[in-house]
């Protein structure tokens, strides 16, 4: 979801770009190829068929009225290549915002509101992971607590550590890996009581 | 027929959208008990939906503040102690005492939790110099909380303190046969404070309310506390739904006891262990192992402490009509696996008890591990008796079981109590006095017994999760 300049909450946001045009700039830079290349960026889909997956997604977000701003396609020669793809103006409802796609494929949603842009986020069956990027402390604590999810990063994405624990919420599952709080996944409680 | 009793809806009490009503049975005399709406699905939505608006509001309030609101739910339930008990034994025909101490019970745990509103705490963690990380222990939502009929008020009360300390919302079903005190205890706790919503009582039958309860799609958590059967198909529907449990479902716990035992106190633990609430309790000592070398003098001593229990004054009624047969059903099993009773496998010989849901207090020996009044759990104030000759075998016999909730040692070896005690697969585990149980300490199964945590501290990890936000630094 990317903040719609001018802001309608008062808030001044002008010094921020309706990114899609700058995230499609950067996703079609992505240096493709084999992972023994050492100048590569991305590597292949893990099989043509699950490429294929990827890309009937994207179908189906066309036909959902959504637009390819970049990528889409598949890359001609060997291998299981899929472009990264921006997709803009998918519908709320379409199955590309609701699904998993579990391929290079973002679906970009403008909004006006911070109220708005939680609503959003929270409208799916998920809560694995969740960024918020912002310079408004108070609206990073805010988001950061509201949105359903185990992980929330704040102006930067996928940070991960051994001693971070992570997991999800709704259909992401329960339990937590990583962490201290994994060690009592894997125990149980026992209480001794000792009459003096 | 009284007024039916009504479901508690976002603050109010309210009927049925379309419900039946059961007629209730008093179990002490077999005659007309608490009439109570059977609720449905539709029931179960306005309540989930309620306790959903509840959600951020209850969250919100400052953490003190639910904490005194929950002292306040614990002192009225104090305040009420007599009117509460009358209403309980009506329900399920216990003695009066034992009603009052589980309402006091009741009271703890609101009391104990109030205090703990602040422990689900996250942590900051050192990770890198340029990312803040903390972790947030959040409340998850609108748990679930499906009661049994055993010690209705006390096992709601275990459910919801910790759930709403953690600043979770609440819909709650009791058994349809002793619903009155779960209903009270909404009605209280909302002129307490507790805001509208944050405590909802659906009432019914568990194939249409329980299960109603259990696919909302809101609610977040189920904890449920009842038997094997029923907690796996809560399991099968939670598996579509990817939705966490906390399962605490009964059990066949072991009571070892060691020839060096003081075995006169050990006798009437015994009997306590598995006549207190007429055996309709998870967590009863239900199979007796004792050393061969004094086998014959203990099995003589709990026989002589069992006669002293008077059913209709010491020992209630079993608390339904089904729980009645099942138990005279293994009355028969035992006499067709060639058990032999050393007391009671019988209804009550008491005349004047006939009609409510009575069976004498029964020890049998002659029994193996292998039987099924051995193995099943009866819930029903009956005991088995099997002999030990070493450590070994004892721990053996004890483990030898589906189930794993409890445990009991009596010897004077320290070391060996202590060995025992770590060697049985069960939550709970007493040296030389049978469950001491309180708030404080965790509780909850191994094995078929269940799994999660209720009571204690541990309680709070079963009603909260953990989000870890990274908060990058710029400039570092």
């Amino acid at each position: 979801m990317i903040r719609q300049p001018p802001s309608s909450d008062g808030i001044d946001m002008s010094h921020v770009q309706f990114a899609p045009e700058g995230l499609a700039e950067y996703a079609a830079s992505i240096k493709l190829g084999r992972g023994t290349d050492p100048a590569t960026q991305m590597g292949p889909l893990i099989s043509a068929e699950h490429r294929d997956k990827v890309l009937g997604y994207v179908a189906i977000g066309l036909a959902d009225g959504a637009e390819v701003v970049t990528g889409g396609h598949a890359v001609a020669g060997e291998g299981y290549f899929a472009e990264p793809t921006v997709l803009v103006n998918a519908t709320p409802e379409s199955r590309v915002m609701h699904e998993e796609i579990f391929g290079p494929v973002v679906s970009a949603v403008a909004f006006d509101t911070e109220d708005e842009a939680l609503a959003l986020a929270n409208n799916t069956r998920f809560g694995l992971g969740a960024a918020v990027w912002t310079r408004d402390i108070s609206r990073a604590h805010r988001m950061a607590a509201a949105i359903e999810s185990g992980q929330v990063w704040v102006n930067c994405y996928q940070a991960a550590d051994s001693a971070l624990p992570f997991g999800g919420v709704k259909e992401s599952g329960w339990g937590r890996e990583t962490c201290r709080e994994i060690l009592e996944e894997y125990l149980e409680t026992k209480t001794v009581v000792v009459s003096l | 027929m009284s007024e039916p009793l009504l479901h508690w809806i976002d603050g109010e009490s309210v009927a049925s959208v379309d419900g039946t009503i059961r007629t209730g049975t008093d179990p002490s005399t077999g005659g007309p008990g608490t009439a109570v709406s059977l609720g449905t699905a539709a029931d179960v939505d306005r309540a989930v939906r309620a306790a959903h608006r509840a959600r951020t509001t209850w969250r919100h309030t400052g953490s003190l503040d639910r904490g005194r609101i929950l002292a306040a739910i614990s002192r009225r339930l104090l305040a009420e102690l007599d009117a509460l008990a009358a209403m309980e034994t009506a329900d399920t025909g216990k003695p009066l005492a034992l009603s009052a101490a589980e309402i006091r019970g009741a009271a703890e745990y609101f009391e104990f939790y109030a205090a703990l509103v602040n422990l689900p705490a996250g942590q900051v963690l050192d990770i890198q110099p340029n990312l803040h990380v903390y972790t947030l222990r959040e409340p998850l939502g609108v748990i679930g909380v499906i009661t049994p009929w055993n010690l209705p008020l006390n096992q709601v009360a275990r459910a919801c303190a910790p759930a709403l300390a953690a600043g979770n919302t609440v819909v709650a079903k009791p058994a349809e046969a002793t619903s009155r005190t779960t209903v009270e205890l909404a009605r209280m706790a909302a002129e307490e404070g507790l805001p509208p919503g944050v405590l909802n009582v659906v009432l019914g039958l568990g194939p249409e309310v329980g299960t109603a309860i259990v696919r909302h799609p809101l609610v977040r958590k189920v904890a449920f506390t009842g038997s094997v059967r029923v907690g796996q198909e809560i399991g099968r529907i939670a598996a579509d739904r990817i939705l966490p449990l906390t399962l605490e479902l009964g059990g066949k716990s072991a009571n070892i006891v060691f020839a060096d035992a003081d075995l006169d106190f050990a006798a009437t633990e015994a009997v306590r262990a598995y006549a207190t609430n007429a055996g309709q309790v998870c967590s009863s000592g239900t199979r007796l192992l004792v050393q061969r070398q004094v086998q014959d003098r203990f099995v003589e001593a709990v026989v002589t402490a069992t006669r002293r229990l008077r059913p209709g004054r010491d020992v209630g009624p079993l608390i339904t009509h089904d729980q009645w047969e099942t138990v005279q059903r293994y009355f028969k099993i035992a006499e067709e696996e060639g058990a032999r009773a050393e007391i009671g496998g019988t209804l009550a010989l008491d005349p004047a008890l006939t009609g409510g849901f009575y069976v004498e207090p029964t020890v049998y020996t002659a029994v193996t591990n292998d039987m099924r009044i051995a193995r099943e759990e009866i819930f029903g104030p009956v005991l088995v008796v099997i002999g030990f000759d070493t450590e070994e075998e004892a721990v053996e016999l004890a483990n030898d079981s589906d189930y794993g909730l409890v445990g009991g040692v009596f010897t004077a070896d320290m070391s060996r109590a202590i060995r025992v005690a770590e060697a049985i697969e069960a939550g709970q585990v007493y040296i030389n006095s049978w469950s001491t149980q309180s708030v404080q300490m965790p509780f909850g199964g191994y094995k078929h017994s269940g799994y999660g945590r209720e009571k204690g501290i541990e309680a709070l990890n079963h009603y909260s999760h953990v989000k870890s936000i990274s908060m990058r630094i710029s400039g570092r």
